[in-house]
């Protein structure tokens, strides 16, 4: 008797502990539905997203409207599995912007929203990246827009090579003559790398590859002709120059890399343009000088890979109007001065990407900024599977263990696989 | 089904009180798994839920992977390798700790755990640091006392880069396994050693005759815990190699990692899974069978 009194008073406390949880749930819900529509919004930088919400949001504040965004910073490392999870577990956010080579996989999943009627109507849009563009376009439609541009180019140490008495290079062979003279003639190195890292690797490499005349992926996106004599001559040039380079650096991480440079220890990198605000925060006596990279020879093109974040308005959104007129609001002349061009990153609109007052104030951002005009980006449903072969290649080509050759012939057959 | 209602009318009250976990078990191991099973049959799509069904083709791909192959031969060489050095540092430490008369005895058992209190991506981070043969003080302090001439790459080839990543679950861990043996170790009466010391057993027979046999119990569980532990390897590995050279310490989850969020192939990281859980279920079982055999004799 007693213990059927006690189960039955155990299996009411636990249907009430049960239903106040429900009611507590319940009435939190129906409250957030009296709140702004409030969109979530992810994003890998802090300092540009945020500044960008925190800029929306005073302009929705000041016109007394009940919209909001709320930011939220996703690592550079988990922008694929915490979007991933987030669209399985149908808590995606409402706009995203994610680096641009993941992009079309997330297009082809059909991850994002169709924009192409709000894109057409923008006004802007032909002055937008045209590069940065393309990759959100699939299958004929607008899926995703360029919110910030990223571009490759060479960073040297001005007082290593005012020292040596040295210009910064313009050609491969004036690249391979001070790395040299650097590294045999001082107890610092001409340059470094980050070979465990294919992913800049790749954001660094390819652009001397495209500018030699070859392709990681032809224009009929099916092919490869990275194992070509061009392809192959861009990779020597490589493998000759880590010569002055640690001897560690073919399996450097980007920490390593970037620090060998900031300490002062290395002369030259190749890198990107968010290098320019991280290296004079982290090391501010540090005299440092942007140039286009190296050509082949005197008279030819350079190349730059343009890269990036491009923003997409997730399909499982419940806001789609209001998050496109965030998309535009981010897009706006004034959202990329005065937060992405104030905060060192290029802006994707091409009346204000070179030239505007921050960038008038520090020049080396024009360097970046004009490889935005030139530069390329890889598209390809699957470029991080292709990233990973190149990954293991480069290094056993940078640290001598195979020839640029062998190592371009064993890559490019699983690139044709993955391209087919 | 007699036995059923008879076990339920006699014991509800402790069903009751072990339904929760056993919800949130089916929750939160059994469901996700039988659902990543299924995964791992098909092309799936993630928004919508669902996928093609391959049939054994995804298993077939991650058997033909050199990387995925790879990866298995060099987790079960860092488990190889790792466990005895595990076993060795832990047993030590818990043997100078157990000793109430040493002084200082409380700050020993302090420093040898505390490594275990920080976070696997800070110690990836701080033993990278170290082994840097750049900057690294590591290489900067053997050249400065000239035991070396150049740097040590500890990191540039696959033996120098396991050795390294031992060296820091050694570190980071002995401080937790000498805990489980220490337990093993109170857990001894005084008065065993005291009667093999009136024997005239020496300190090595004590220890080979008296002290192994009874923390088999503690031995069996650190063991079982590190080989597990071991196969299940990624922190470690993703922040002082991240696979590097060229993929040669790619372990079984930081390819699956890699294959299932930045190759974005779910399928094959969801058969790459389950041939982890087979290896790893198969050790355990092997293992628990091997020591309760020994305890039995």
């Amino acid at each position: 008797m007693k213990s059927r009194v006690g189960t039955l008073l155990m299996v009411i406390l636990v249907f009430i502990s049960a239903s106040a949880t429900l009611w507590a749930n319940g009435n939190s819900e129906n409250e957030t539905a009296e709140e702004p529509i409030v969109l979530k919004v992810w994003n890998r930088n802090g300092t540009l997203m945020g500044g960008a919400v925190e800029a929306f949001n005073a302009k929705m504040e000041a016109e007394g409207r009940d919209l909001r965004a709320e930011f939220t910073l996703v690592p550079y490392e988990e922008q694929s599995s915490k979007f991933l999870s987030s669209l399985a577990a149908k808590t995606a956010p409402d706009v995203y912007a994610i680096d641009l080579i993941l992009a079309p996989y997330f297009s082809e999943m059909g991850a994002w929203m169709d924009i192409t009627t709000e894109v057409n109507n923008l006004g802007f849009q032909d002055d937008l990246n045209p590069g940065m563009f393309r990759i959100g376009e699939w299958n004929g439609k607008q899926y995703c827009l360029p919110w910030a541009n990223d571009n490759s180019s060479l960073i040297y140490n001005k007082t290593i090579f005012t020292e040596m008495g040295l210009e910064p290079p313009t050609t491969w062979e004036e690249t391979l003559q001070v790395a040299k003279i650097i590294t045999e003639q001082s107890d610092k190195y001409g340059i470094t790398f980050s070979g465990a890292n294919s992913g800049m690797t790749m954001f660094t490499w390819l652009p001397f590859a495209w500018m030699n005349g070859a392709q990681l992926i032809t224009d009929n996106g099916k092919d490869t002709t990275i194992d070509s004599e061009a392809g192959v001559g861009a990779l020597q040039f490589w493998a000759e120059l880590a010569q002055y380079a640690p001897e560690g650096a073919p399996v450097y991480d980007y920490g390593d890399y970037y620090n060998g440079f900031v300490t002062g220890q290395v002369a030259m990198i190749f890198g990107g343009s968010w290098h320019v605000m991280s290296i004079s925060n982290d090391a501010p006596e540090l005299d440092f000088g942007i140039i286009p990279f190296p050509v082949p020879e005197k008279g030819n093109d350079t190349s730059a890979f343009m890269g990036g974040d491009i923003m997409g308005i997730t399909a499982q959104t419940a806001h789609p109007k209001e998050a496109m007129e965030f998309v535009a609001f981010c897009l706006s002349e004034e959202t990329q001065i005065e937060i992405l061009a104030k905060n060192g990153s290029v802006p994707v609109r091409l009346s204000v990407a070179v030239d505007n007052p921050y960038f008038d104030k520090d020049p080396r951002y024009k360097v970046f900024a004009a490889g935005g005009q030139f530069g390329r980006a890889p598209k390809a449903l699957n470029y991080n599977d292709i990233t990973t072969v190149m990954g293991t290649i480069m290094p056993k080509a940078l640290s001598g263990e195979v020839s640029p050759e062998d190592a371009l012939k064993e890559a490019a057959p699983q690139i044709r696989d993955l391209l087919q | 089904m007699k036995s059923l209602t008879r076990a339920w009318k006699e014991h509800r009250v402790m069903y009751l009180f072990v339904t929760p976990s056993v919800i949130l078990s089916i929750s939160f191991f059994v469901i996700p798994f039988l659902h990543n099973l299924i995964i791992s049959f098909c092309n799936w799509n993630i928004i919508t839920n669902n996928g093609k069904f391959l049939g054994l083709e995804n298993y077939i791909r991650i058997f033909t992977d050199k990387i995925f192959l790879s990866s298995i031969l060099t987790t079960t060489q860092y488990t190889i390798f790792v466990v005895p050095f595990l076993l060795f540092f832990g047993l030590l430490f818990a043997l100078i700790v157990n000793d109430s008369n040493l002084r200082g005895n409380s700050l020993f058992q302090m420093i040898y755990f505390i490594p275990w209190v920080i976070p696997w991506l800070t110690a990836g981070l701080i033993w990278r640091f170290l082994y840097n043969d750049l900057y690294g003080p590591l290489n900067y302090l053997l050249i400065h006392f000239r035991f070396i001439e150049k740097p040590i790459l500890f990191l540039s080839t696959k033996m120098t880069a396991m050795a390294s990543v031992i060296l820091v679950c050694i570190w980071k861990t002995a401080g937790y396994n000498m805990v489980i043996l220490l337990a093993g170790l109170k857990s001894i009466p005084e008065q065993v050693y005291e009667a093999a010391a009136i024997d005239g057993a020496s300190g090595w027979k004590r220890f080979i005759s008296i002290t192994i046999p009874l923390i088999r119990s503690s031995i069996a569980l650190m063991v079982i815990m590190a080989v597990v532990g071991s196969y299940l390897a990624f922190d470690h590995f993703w922040i002082v190699t991240r696979g590097a050279p060229s993929h040669e310490t790619e372990t079984i989850l930081t390819w699956l990692y890699q294959t299932s969020f930045f190759r974005f192939r779910l399928g094959e990281g969801a058969a790459m899974s389950v041939v982890l859980l087979a290896i790893t279920g198969i050790f355990a079982v092997i293992q628990v069978r091997a020591f309760n055999l020994l305890k039995l004799k």
